[in-house]
């Protein structure tokens, strides 16, 4: 098991790796310059142009670029922006607190009622729970954050709950503030979240159900609470890992939108700017973020197959 | 359970149920209101209150609390005369020289009138002695030579440049409070330039993340993109500020500013109501009128140097042709945009100086403000250029999308197929140097490069100018020239309408309107200062908490 | 995708609840997009200033006072053109990709093929997309004569995101079909090998690959909204339904209800309605028993996690 886990590890750090070398190279390949979005008198002047770009380091060889970036990586440095001349792992690690505290607060928001409502449906299935739930939950996965997000702004008029831009503060400031003004954004962040989840527990209890276990359980006379706690929802629960990644997924593209809609400066809403900018150092090292910790929560939830699921341990001591 | 839309149950969507989705919509709506969004309700309900008691209790600490539409990326307003740096440089940074009321240029940092040569080749400015930095460094001559040197680097990318270039010959430094400026030309704008350009700290001229000046106050901190913090400068030595607030120690009223960013048209509005802030800057067209109706607010409309920059490239296809430009100077759709886009705030546009700037001239009147198909058609009809089509490059902003939708729309009237082109700044204005457009449109508001007039919009027109659009004329050159040059204000302001009036006749700068400055107050802060206004200025310094 | 239509005929007794609405929701998108294109021009200034829905404007007219409901319709179809293309992209693409790697299972091309695609998907779709798009910049791209507009570069872009899950759906298909018994069979009697592959095995490769197509026409639907809302799509005046969206957010004081509700609706009408076909079909696989069963995790092929392809899809619609 450890060298599974140690395989694993590994084949996350040659990804990252692959990400990293791809988007560097893809980037600096592109037809899309830097020194375009400076002022004109630096960007139409070639002796302008050739001395920020000296500057900048952007007339070395390819390979040096490349290397140099890559070193920089490993000690955590990830240049400058091109844009203002800020540290960019500063930027960064600035705003990516800020996103994982929104997708933890999306993710807790969406998985409690997904749990409930999830486990309701699955034990009156066939009925009208269950049918309810199933239109909600399409609905709700069909429901674009963004657009959701754009009513509550023309809805909502209490400026309290309203990050957009400077109504933001961070949890260090105010804790209760800080949760105030991410109630809106966690919530319609949440709601695909919570779609898919109350799916996968309802189908995964269903055929939990339906297993020999669960028969066996309740015949030995355990009641329908005890094989729903004991047996069927932890034989729920790996369907329902088998999402998350899609779900870690969907969380971190929905931060781009929902972030942006309500101005919330965390890592999406810095590489939306980077992308518009064409800032392509910020722009970089929020995809290399952003790359980092989604592959780190797939290992995650791989880990936690092994915890959950005896069936899969088992399957790897005999591989 | 009657589920409307969930964003019914707020306060302004009535029975707006859009059905198309069917039952299963509107058992979703039910249901998710109450599972994720329940909270909606709550929320608006806790809203509210009286603005009034929340401003008298906010007010208690001194800080004056400003709403603006966008922060600057770069803090240094050397580089940059766009209003989203220097609205929050203005009490900050200071200049040599100065507008007082009657918007004359008087001496702020300087000690006196520059003395010029009879030649006119040489200023030589002295400094006012006594004056700190907020870092407490004393202000020196080497100070204000090292502004005056970055500004003129190339590599700096400072946007005065522009306005330096062929004129000026070298910074000098005579003594300690001296500063000698040697011309190539005569450059009686000099002077204007100098009313505008901040001043700053000789180690701080390059940097880009902080504002050292000698204002009433100083930056304390800043979350990019957010919001700004401001505290009074106890050293700060008077200026032209401490005639209005004499009584007040340090001749500033608040203990501190701040600047808060709401990008959100919406937000911004709905945050001054609620007496969250005092004043915001550019307050969304459509939400004016709601500002105008609460009487805790005052909403001001002022007639000042904001210009629509309206270029086309003369040297090109196919507006090297005349008849051409006439026909679409005749069929633009000035009301439309005034209308539409502004509001009815502003004037249709005809030459490229506005009513707020120097040198506009009331009478004249060129183009109609509801486009003139009939004739737009006539002259299409003598163009001698087969195409019916060109592109139209705008900046980044949602008003300038705007305008150029509304334009577009109209010139499809005579047959005229326009594509729409949105850059961001520096792309923005790499066309323009590179002369790679068919026409260009921007806002911009002047004031803070050039006071109550615009000199950089006539740039383009003059036919040596790095900027030029191809356009050449012996008249306009030698009227830019005097506009530069002249010390007398009367020749320049002549020389002014003769360009404006040339450029509207011959259709080469046209801009669709020139457009009013707008913010909105508090009722509890004292009126913005109308005669900074006039040069974009809020000016907060000069203002204070009333009732 | 000629294939959609005859697809759906056949199978159009096992549509259940679910598909049906789905068909009638995605015929109602269509519905206005047609009927709105009609209706009116996109960009003609109708009105003074925004007014709410009337008998000459339905869909009421926005901030400009251009008609709300020929802007809907153009954007709808906009959108539409957009996902069909990235879509059938990505089919084209990721089921090529996919096939070659499951034809040679296991060998260094498969692992080579799959690393790519597991890079790719190291970030997440949308946030790749937009890296994709930065790339290439926002003016129109030219490759000698051929100069692609600012449509086609969308519909690229998405596209590209979504090679990798057609290629993850097409490989493990090709797995199970070439362990098949009549494979093996034609292999022995000596039949080309490309012809197995083009003649037997990607008849039976394409029907799941279809299936997630639907899913992946809702995911589009979605992305494509999202990017012109972010100003990285489709540029204006050009309408698109995320433009719309984005203009209403930015414009819009509560009084103008229409504006961000009635081209939203239409959005979501494309986007629920693809998902439900997507899952009818789905459960329609599921009921005839799946032959692309869940691959088995942690085992044999470490290069895949194995995330069975079903969910693979649902991602991005938050």
């Amino acid at each position: 098991m450890a060298t599974y886990i140690l395989r694993r590890a590994l084949g996350v750090l040659v990804v990252m790796f692959a990400v990293v070398s791809g988007m560097f190279l893809l980037l600096h390949v592109s037809p899309v310059s830097p020194v375009n979005q400076l002022a004109p008198q630096i960007a139409a002047d070639p002796v302008a142009r050739a001395a920020f770009e000296h500057a900048h380091g952007l007339d070395r060889p390819l390979v040096v670029q490349y290397g140099d970036y890559l070193g920089g990586l490993l000690t955590g440095d990830m240049g400058t922006s091109l844009y203002d001349g800020s540290d960019v792992a500063d930027q960064v690690g600035r705003a990516l607190p800020v996103s994982l505290e929104l997708g933890f607060l999306a993710a807790l928001l969406a998985g409690i009622p997904a749990v409930l409502l999830g486990t309701w449906s699955a034990l009156r299935q066939g009925r009208t729970v269950d049918h309810v739930t199933r239109v909600v939950t399409v609905v709700a996965m069909s429901l674009p954050g963004y657009w959701l997000a754009v009513l509550l702004l023309v809805s909502v008029d209490d400026p309290d709950y309203l990050p957009s831009a400077g109504g933001f503060v961070r949890f260090a400031e105010d804790p209760v503030r800080n949760v105030q003004v991410l109630l809106l954004p966690a919530l319609v962040l949440g709601l695909g979240a919570f779609a898919m989840v109350t799916r996968s527990l309802r189908g995964g209890l269903v055929e939990a159900y339906a297993s020999d276990h669960v028969a066996f359980a309740r015949a030995m006379g355990s009641s329908r609470t005890q094989v729903l706690r004991r047996v069927a929802l932890r034989g729920a629960v790996v369907p329902t890992l088998t999402v998350a990644g899609v779900l870690i997924g969907g969380l971190l593209s929905g931060t781009v939108l929902v972030e942006n809609v309500f101005q919330i400066p965390g890592l999406g809403q810095l590489m939306v700017t980077a992308f518009q900018r064409q800032d392509y150092q910020l722009a970089l090292g929020g995809c290399v973020a952003t790359a980092a910790i989604f592959l780190l929560l797939n290992l995650v939830v791989d880990l936690l197959y092994l915890v959950v699921d005896p069936r899969t341990r088992q399957g790897l001591a005999r591989a | 359970m009657t589920p409307g839309p969930w964003w019914a149950r707020t306060r302004t969507t009535g029975g707006a149920d859009p059905a198309h989705a069917g039952p299963s919509r509107r058992g979703f709506l039910g249901m998710t209101a109450a599972l994720a969004l329940g909270g909606t309700g709550l929320l608006t309900a806790c809203s509210g209150g009286d603005s009034g008691a929340r401003v008298a209790d906010r007010h208690k600490d001194g800080v004056l609390r400003i709403g603006v539409a966008a922060a600057p990326s770069n803090l240094n307003p050397l580089d940059s005369g766009a209003e989203v740096t220097r609205w929050i440089a203005e009490a900050v940074m200071e200049s040599l020289y100065a507008y007082d009321d009657q918007l004359n240029s008087v001496p702020l940092l300087a000690d006196g009138e520059p003395q010029i040569s009879a030649d006119q080749l040489t200023w030589t400015i002295r400094l006012k002695t006594g004056i700190t930095w907020h870092n407490g460094a004393p202000f020196t001559a080497d100070d204000v030579v090292a502004t005056l040197v970055h500004m003129l680097d190339l590599s700096a990318g400072s946007e005065w440049i522009t306005y330096m270039l062929g004129y000026v010959q070298s910074f000098e430094k005579a003594d300690d409070r001296t500063v000698r400026i040697v011309l190539a030309k005569p450059y009686g704008l000099l002077r204007s330039h100098l009313t505008n350009l901040p001043v700053t700290h000789k180690d701080f001229v390059t940097r880009k993340d902080t504002m050292m000046g000698t204002g009433p106050y100083k930056l304390d901190t800043y979350v990019p993109g957010q919001s700004f913090t401001m505290s009074r400068f106890d050293a700060y030595h008077g200026g032209q500020f401490r005639a209005p607030f004499a009584d007040v120690p340090g001749g500033a009223a608040f203990k501190g500013i701040e600047y808060t960013v709401f990008t959100d048209g919406n937000t911004r509005a709905i945050s001054l109501k609620q007496g969250k802030i005092d004043l915001i800057t550019s307050p969304a067209q459509t939400t004016v009128q709601k500002l105008k109706e609460a009487k805790e607010l005052a909403v001001t409309s002022t007639v000042a140097p904001l210009d629509v920059l309206t270029y086309v490239l003369v040297a090109r296809e196919p507006f090297s042709d005349e008849n051409f430009r006439k026909a679409v100077a005749h069929s633009m759709d000035r009301d439309g945009v005034l209308q539409r886009v502004y509001g009815g705030r502003g004037t249709p546009g005809q030459g490229p100086i506005g009513p707020g700037e120097l040198g506009h001239d009331q009478a004249l009147s060129v183009y109609p403000a509801t486009p003139d198909l009939a004739k737009a058609k006539e002259f299409l009809a003598k163009a001698t250029t087969a195409k019916r089509d060109f592109t139209l490059t705008v900046g980044a902003s949602q008003t300038a999308r705007d305008i150029a939708q509304v334009l577009v729309a109209g010139w499809a009237k005579i047959g005229l197929n326009v594509r729409i082109e949105q850059l961001a700044g520096g792309p923005w204005s790499n066309k323009w140097l590179s002369r790679d457009y068919d026409m260009l449109m921007n806002t911009f508001s002047s004031g803070f490069t050039s006071g109550p007039a615009n000199y950089l919009t006539l740039a383009p027109a003059s036919s040596t100018n790095v900027l030029a659009c191809g356009y050449k004329n012996p008249e306009v050159d030698k009227a830019i020239d005097t506009v530069w040059q002249a010390t007398d204000p009367a020749e320049r302001t002549a020389a002014l309408r003769t360009v404006d009036r040339i450029l509207a006749e011959d259709a080469v700068i046209f801009p669709p309107l020139y457009p009013e400055l707008v913010v909105a107050q508090r009722t509890e802060l004292s009126p913005v200062n109308p005669a900074q206004l006039k040069i974009c200025r809020l000016a907060p310094h000069t203002l204070r908490f009333t009732g | 995708m000629p294939e959609r239509p005859r697809l759906r005929a056949r199978h159009l007794r096992h549509l259940g609840v679910a598909g049906w609405t789905g068909l009638v929701l995605v015929l109602l998108y269509l519905l206005v997009a047609t009927v709105g294109r009609l209706h009116g021009s996109p960009t003609e200034l109708v009105t003074l200033g925004p007014e709410a829905p009337s008998a000459a404007h339905p869909f009421g007219t926005d901030h400009l006072g251009r008609d709300l409901l020929a802007r809907t319709a153009e954007g709808a179809w906009t959108s539409l053109w957009i996902c069909l293309t990235s879509v059938g992209f990505a089919v084209v693409v990721g089921t090529a990709i996919g096939m070659t790697a499951g034809y040679r299972y296991g060998g260094r091309l498969d692992t080579l093929l799959m690393r790519g695609v597991e890079t790719v998907q190291a970030l997440p779709q949308f946030i790749f997309v937009m890296f994709v798009i930065g790339l290439m910049g926002t003016g129109d791209m030219h490759f000698g004569p051929v100069t692609v507009g600012n449509g086609l570069r969308v519909a690229l872009a998405i596209g590209v995101g979504f090679v990798p899950y057609f290629a993850r759906v097409a490989r493990g298909a090709t797995v199970v079909e070439m362990r098949e018994d009549y494979v093996v069979n034609l292999r022995g009697l000596g039949v080309p090998a490309r012809e197995i592959v083009f003649r037997e095995v990607l008849v039976n490769v394409l029907p799941p690959v279809l299936g997630q197509a639907f899913l992946a026409m809702a995911i589009a639907v979605f992305a494509e909204g999202g990017l012109s809302f972010l100003g990285l799509g489709v540029p204006a005046p050009h309408p698109t339904l995320g433009n719309l969206v984005a203009d209403a957010g930015g414009q819009i004081l509560g009084d103008a209800w229409w504006y961000a509700t009635l081209p939203g609706t239409v959005l979501v009408l494309g986007i629920l309605g693809f998902n439900l076909l997507g899952e009818a079909y789905g459960e329609r696989d599921r009921n005839r028993g799946t032959r692309f069963a869940r691959s088995p995790r942690g085992g044999g092929t470490p290069a895949v996690p194995a995330v069975p392809p079903k969910a693979t899809v649902t991602e991005e619609t938050t």
